[in-house]
């Protein structure tokens, strides 16, 4: 083992006591050693290690579980809402060629999609099909039956806010008696919708608190095992960012590994209801499958995950770091 | 390469540890530190790792004032001089080889450098072929040794010792201060606290006398 000359000219070349030029090669190596080492430490465990991402992944799970359904139940709205449909009765003194002007101006609109008129026997077509209306039809000497204009909105005024007001136009028609949208149940959908992604946020907040409290404390209970370790580190010549990076690294592992764990529960989930949503589906006459995670879906979970373990972790270290001072 | 100037240093408990001591360790020094239990030595040697700060007075080395170092430098300080203590601080749950490459790991070092340095702090303590083995499977002269190798595994050019010998039968105690002695004659500043007195008188080295909190010898 060889020495360099300890000689006090040439102090700036032996190792000394002022802080090294930040050299990228050494940080980018640091960081490298502080991953392996947080990885051999989760596999040393390896049962605590699973029980613990098994906790962190249900605990993420349920609440992205929920926005996933809350997705689902949104897309299937949407498409009722196009079926939404605004019946037009018209007056009795309006005639067929009356009613087709109508229509032709109303096709001019750009806030109606589609246009198309029923006339008073067409009506009466249509019923007379349905069992049972026959006889009772026959019971009338005239028609009985309005005109009837049926008006598909455009998509940009299917949104229930801007719905009604279009009905309230087309109310006003000199030729419609009556405009008729049974927008009630969209609207309670909506609202029960907005409803749930507002208690989805709640809970997703209140699982975050919980999963972030679960990786400080199990950080925690890591430091107070390393403790001498940390101390001959300190002895040594570590630094604070040197005894802090392995921790903060595993932290993030803790949450990295426990999104991959929620993104395969939820995964499971929609395995064991997809059989049933497709019954129900064929039922409706709809090839409606449900929709997974989705690619962005899963990056913000992974990401969630790891930021609330770098937080969790950082908590921990830094709240022993102080205490050590 | 160390000095100390009027230090004194007093415990917040009142108690009085060192008082005005003076003294010089120039560069490829070698020096005893000698004293009494609760003299003042571990206070002294306290001082120079910045594990306290002097009271009155200045602790200088190469020319820097600890008093004045910032916290975030003192990693920087401790890497700059290798310390063994009594007890070694060994991790039992990591190899001699692992144990004895902590300070290179601090420090960034590459892996194949880390190999070849190792070995050559090994070989320098005469424990090359132990590196794959845990601390319990050595001797407590051996585990001394190694505590030895990871001080001056990162070549600083100041080695401090904190009763070396101490839990050492005559014998070993004498393989372990040839081996600083060693090291100071490659250049090495040694400065080496014991009451050891009679292993000490052999060596024909400087040696400063602590005497409740006072430097009261300073020579051969």
């Amino acid at each position: 083992m060889k020495y360099q000359s300890s000689n006090q000219t040439t102090v700036n070349e032996l190792p000394s006591i002022n802080i090294p030029q930040a050299d990228f090669r050494i940080y980018a190596l640091s960081h490298w050693r502080a991953l392996l080492v947080s990885l051999r430490r989760l596999m040393h465990t390896p049962l605590e290690s699973i029980t613990i991402l098994a906790v962190i992944g249900i605990a993420l799970a349920l609440p992205s579980g929920l926005f996933v359904l809350l997705q689902n139940i949104q897309k299937i709205s949407l498409a009722w809402d196009q079926q939404t449909k605004i019946s037009l009765f018209l007056k009795t003194t309006v005639n067929d060629t009356a009613a087709m002007q109508l229509v032709d101006r109303l096709q001019l609109e750009e806030t109606i999609a589609q246009v198309n008129y029923v006339s008073p026997q067409q009506g009466l077509e249509r019923l007379s099909k349905q069992a049972g209306f026959t006889q009772a039809l026959g019971q009338f000497s005239d028609n009985p039956l309005p005109g009837l204009i049926e008006v598909v909105p455009s998509k940009a005024m299917q949104a229930p806010e801007v719905l009604g007001s279009l009905v309230e136009q087309l109310q006003k028609l000199p030729e419609v008696d009556m405009a008729q949208l049974d927008m009630a149940w969209v609207k309670r959908l909506h609202s029960l919708l907005k409803l749930s992604k507002k208690g989805a946020y709640a809970l997703a907040i209140f699982f975050a608190s919980a999963v972030f409290l679960i990786i400080g404390n199990t950080i925690h209970l890591a430091i107070q095992n390393q403790r001498r370790e940390i101390e001959v580190i300190k002895l040594v010549g570590g630094t604070y960012a040197f005894i802090r990076r392995p921790f903060l690294y595993r932290g993030m592992l803790y949450g990295f590994l426990g999104a991959i764990f929620a993104a395969l529960f939820i995964g499971l989930g929609l395995l064991w209801l997809r059989d049933t949503v497709a019954e129900l589906a064929a039922e409706y006459n709809s090839a409606y499958t449900l929709a997974g995670l989705g690619w962005s879906g899963l990056g913000l979970l992974l990401l969630s995950g790891i930021l609330l373990g770098l937080a969790g972790a950082w908590l921990a270290v830094n709240h022993y770091l102080r205490l050590a001072d | 390469m160390l000095e100390f100037k009027n230090v004194s240093k007093q415990y917040s408990n009142g108690h009085e540890a060192l008082i005005n001591v003076n003294f010089t360790l120039e560069s490829g020094e070698m020096s005893f530190l000698t004293g009494h239990s609760g003299a003042g030595k571990s206070t002294l040697l306290k001082l120079i790792t910045r594990a306290e700060r002097c009271t009155r007075g200045q602790v200088l080395i190469d020319g820097q004032d600890l008093s004045l170092l910032p916290d975030k430098k003192i990693p920087y300080l401790r890497r700059f001089m290798g310390v063994v203590y009594q007890s070694p601080h060994l991790l039992d749950d990591r190899t001699i080889f692992d144990n004895v490459s902590l300070p290179l790991i601090i420090a960034g070092v590459r892996y194949q450098e880390i190999g070849r340095r190792v070995r050559a702090a090994l070989d320098k303590v005469g424990l090359l072929n132990k590196e794959k083995l845990y601390p319990h499977a050595l001797s407590t002269g051996e585990q001394q040794r190694i505590g030895i190798a990871r001080a001056i595994v990162n070549k600083p050019p100041f080695l401090l010792a904190d009763e070396p010998t101490g839990n050492l039968d005559p014998g070993l105690s004498a393989e372990i201060m040839e081996l600083f002695d060693e090291l100071h004659q490659v250049g090495v500043t040694v400065l080496i606290a014991s009451h050891d007195l009679t292993l000490i008188a052999c060596m024909q080295h400087r040696i400063l006398h602590l005497k409740h909190g006072y430097l009261i010898k300073d020579g051969l």
